[in-house]
């Protein structure tokens, strides 16, 4: 098993320098100077040649290379051109709001998903199964855009109980001072006692927790029952239900668990999905999270914040991806 | 059983008192904006912004939309006022210059504290001025004239010029000119981003966290409060237009702005709910002819071009009412601008007229290249429209969307034919002085910088020099220069000059006395803002 998990791991990290070169590559041939980024549009020649001089422009593209891998195993992901600031610290300014969002979302997809897609396989081909059925394809073919915009004019410009965006309110934002442990807004506020600003908090993400959990779910779903229906016809299953045991005992204790191998696995590579695709959620909820950063950076070319997005896309990936095949193979049944 | 009856009373309780949380803020007063706007607590004025309010907060180095903020935070030592076209004291008192412009004396007043409780001297309009000239970030080029700036009594500054220069207006400017606490001039940017600052204006800030910026009320500033004001400010970035539209309408927020033409015509026609501003603004679209290219050098084409140019359709259709039609180089507003100059306006006959007297035989096909940045869909559109005229005279327009940085890349190209013929572009000034597009558009170059019509005309050189120098010690002189340079540039059709823009802002009707000053662009002063 050990010896599988370090494999994987050495191959995440050819893929993650793999990813790091072509991004590193493609920020230096594309058609943009990344020195009038630095040093602003209205720039003046001795501005230019300065940011190039401090950017290492000047250097061979090899030395750039190198050096950039150099400081990247220092944790030091460059400069952002747009803002100067240190990469890895916008990162990090942005990435919890992020976090939160989507594990809360996929919190909501595998508390939801899972009973929907038990109770459709137990009851196939019945009204549930059609509903819950009609429900999934909507909710992963629905465009997230659109189900935010409904959903804010539903819950807050019609009927008003939610609000429009923002992680916390105005109000909460000026006069309540905001904690920061992990940087994970609702759980700072439970662990300092901030019940105002959490329960603030707490509205605040319900409609895009709502929007980016939709998809999941119905995935969730769909390959619940999917997954469950080849087991109950499983010869265990007959033989569990011949013994007398209860169809509840049956359903959540036996099959259940043998189904859930296939769910984890779709989940985890989800969720890392979800991680850097929310920018279009986080742009209509004014979320503040990586979303608005990466939109920002790609409009503006601002390559090393582009490279630092990747590079978090793919940790991301490849950690998540490496939990589900851990998962996977923790199955007895699976040979590595 | 019992567990779950439990568990399913727990997430009623729950889930009600998530609902219950949100109209009781409603009802209370700190959700809704019309009643944050009246509560005492709530004295809260909320601008919705279309992008992040600030790169940076450093004020020597910001170039950006953070001006919005640090316009409330920091003062200048003048301030430009639009209404007069005069420049008006601001942290000075007053000024005198020499008579060629090149030694300027500023007396300070000595009633001014800043953020940090110290009170501002001599020594920290220096430190300031010279922390922004040693970093050199940002627009820290409008300070190049100054050889020295020195202390020359406890509050009066001297300003030593190696060329005339409007020390007074550049003063003024709305990036690096702002003068900040001696404490603060001694910081580097991270503790200004660290939401410290050390200003003397009427704002502190109070948060900054890269999309929202809150502005608090400085208590001791030297002209009071009053209770119609507002003590909190927050700026945040609500990117969708449809949000901030909804914003709006709900009397959330109070002031936004850049929404799409389909909000912003919804806008209009809710009168009870929103109140429209349209700004001037001191920032216009030039299209550069490049006056070396084949074609591009006999005036008669390029005046051919301009008639061509769907002047009106752009301004009413494209813009849907966020510009109107240049007239001239410096948009209206600014000194230098003249209404009554002569402008083009689409006319494909008389189009015809001057390509035919040109003598440039179209019958072989001509391709044009056109190029723009890209970031703004309107330059696609109206070249679209142009693009489609010129094809009725023979001529193809090629568009290209480029960033700016390759854009300029390849308009800095020495040899004429590989340059672009058509760069379109915005401008606006750095300070209000119409000097900036003259300068840096029209003057002759050694190297290409931003003179993109490729002109080399000593005459006008020659007026654009005499104007500069004038500008110091005989504005109406200047000014007069300025609009002969004009004239000369429109009659040639060196340039097209298609719009200049505004700023439609839609305003809650619970504000008053929200403006813009176009030459602080996207500033709004909160401090004047006051509840109804």
């Amino acid at each position: 098993m050990l010896k599988y998990i370090g494999k994987r791991i050495l191959g995440s990290l050819l893929v993650l320098l793999g990813v790091v070169t072509i991004t590193f590559l493609i920020s230096r041939v594309l058609p943009s100077d990344p020195a009038v980024k630095w040093a602003g549009q209205r720039a003046t020649a001795e501005q230019l040649e300065q940011a190039r001089e401090e950017l290492g422009l000047n250097d061979p593209l090899y030395m750039q290379y190198v050096e950039y891998i150099g400081d990247l195993l220092h944790g030091d992901l460059g400069k952002s051109l747009k803002t100067h600031k240190p990469v890895s610290e916008e990162l990090g300014e942005y990435i919890p709001a992020t976090l939160e969002l989507v594990i809360m979302a996929f919190v909501l997809a595998i508390v939801l998903g899972i009973p929907l897609g038990i109770y459709s396989a137990k009851k196939k081909d019945k009204m549930l199964d059609h509903a819950s059925r009609v429900f999934s394809i909507g909710a992963v073919s629905l465009p997230t855009f659109w189900v935010a915009l409904f959903l804010q004019l539903i819950f807050y410009k019609t009927l008003n109980v939610l609000p429009l965006g923002g992680q916390v309110s105005v109000t909460a934002t000026i006069f309540e001072s905001r904690p920061h442990i992990t940087g994970l807004l609702l759980l700072d506020c439970i662990l300092t006692g901030k019940f105002n600003l959490f329960m603030d908090g707490l509205q605040h993400i319900i409609l895009p927790c709502i929007t980016i959990a939709l998809y999941p779910i119905g995935l969730v779903s769909r390959m619940t029952r999917s997954a469950l229906l080849e087991i109950l016809n499983e010869d265990y299953i007959v033989a569990g239900r011949s013994y007398g045991l209860t169809e509840f005992k049956m359903l959540w204790k036996y099959a259940l668990k043998n189904s859930l191998g296939a769910t984890a696995t779709d989940v985890a590579l989800s969720m890392g999905y979800t991680l850097t695709s929310t920018f279009l959620v986080e742009a209509i909820f004014s979320w503040p999270g990586i979303g608005s950063y990466i939109t920002s950076s790609i409009t503006s070319l601002d390559f090393p914040a582009i490279i630092g997005v990747t590079i978090f896309g793919a940790v991301s990936y490849i950690i998540l991806n490496l939990i589900a095949d851990i998962i996977i193979a923790t199955d007895p049944r699976v040979r590595l | 059983m019992k567990k779950k009856l439990l568990a399913m009373l727990l997430c009623t309780a729950l889930g009600v008192s998530v609902l219950s949380g949100c109209g009781s803020a409603t009802e209370g007063g700190e959700e809704t904006g019309a009643q944050e706007s009246t509560s005492v607590e709530g004295n809260v004025l909320y601008h919705a912004y279309a992008s992040l309010p600030y790169v940076t907060l450093d004020p020597s180095s910001e170039n950006s939309n953070g001006v919005m903020i640090l316009k409330n935070v920091y003062e200048t030592l003048s301030y430009y006022n639009d209404e007069t076209g005069e420049v008006e004291p601001a942290l000075a008192t007053s000024w005198t210059s020499n008579e060629d412009g090149t030694e300027w004396v500023f007396e300070l007043r000595d009633d001014v504290t800043f953020h940090d409780g110290t009170q501002m001297t001599a020594k920290s309009v220096v430190d300031s001025i010279n922390r922004t000239m040693e970093i050199g970030q940002g627009a820290a080029y409008i300070w190049d004239s100054v050889e020295k700036v020195e202390a020359t009594g406890d509050y009066q500054v001297t300003f030593t010029c190696s060329y005339s220069a409007s020390i007074d207006l550049i003063a003024s400017a709305a990036y690096a000119a702002y003068i900040m606490s001696e404490e603060a001039a001694a910081q580097d940017s991270d503790w200004f981003n660290a939401g410290n600052d050390g200003g003397s204006g009427p704002y502190t800030i109070a948060q900054a966290t890269g999309d929202t910026c809150v502005l608090k009320a400085y208590a001791d500033y030297r002209d009071g409060w009053q209770d119609n004001q507002y003590q909190n400010v927050i700026v945040r970035e609500v990117s969708e237009s449809s949000a901030r539209r909804q914003l709006l309408e709900t009397g959330e927020a109070q002031i936004s702005s850049g929404f799409s033409s389909t909000d912003l015509e919804a806008l209009r026609a809710e009168t009870d709910k929103v109140n429209i501003y349209e700004a001037k603004t001191f920032i216009n679209v030039t299209l550069c002819l490049n006056s070396e290219a084949d074609y591009m050098d006999n005036a008669d084409f390029r005046r051919a071009l301009s008639y061509a140019f769907p002047y009106e359709e752009t301004v009413n259709n494209v813009l849907g009412g966020t510009g109107v039609q240049s007239h001239g180089m410096i948009p209206s507003g600014l000194w230098g601008h003249d209404d009554t100059m002569f402008q083009y306006n689409f006319d494909l006959e008389k189009a015809q007229e001057y390509l035919d007297k040109s003598g440039v035989d179209v019958s072989q096909g001509i391709t044009l290249d056109f190029t723009y940045p890209t970031g703004d869909d309107s330059y696609a559109t109206f070249a679209q429209l142009w693009q489609s005229n010129l094809k009725k005279l023979g001529i193809d327009l090629e568009i290209n969307a480029m960033e700016w940085d390759a854009q300029w890349d390849k308009a800095k190209n020495t040899e004429p034919n590989d340059r672009q013929d058509i760069l379109c572009f915005m401008w606006w000034p750095d300070y209000a002085d119409p000097s900036s597009w003259f300068i840096s558009m029209v003057h002759s170059e050694d190297t290409i910088n931003y003179g993109f019509a490729y002109m080399n005309d000593p005459e006008i050189d020659a007026l654009i020099d005499d104007a500069q120098i004038q500008t110091a010690s005989n504005r109406d002189a200047a000014e007069q220069d300025y609009i002969e340079i004009q004239k000369k540039l429109v009659d040639d059709a060196n340039f097209i000059f298609p719009y200049d823009l505004t700023t439609v802002y839609a305003l809650s009707p619970a504000v008053e006395n929200v403006k813009e000053n176009p030459a602080y662009p996207s500033a709004i002063d909160y401090y004047k803002v006051t509840m109804k």
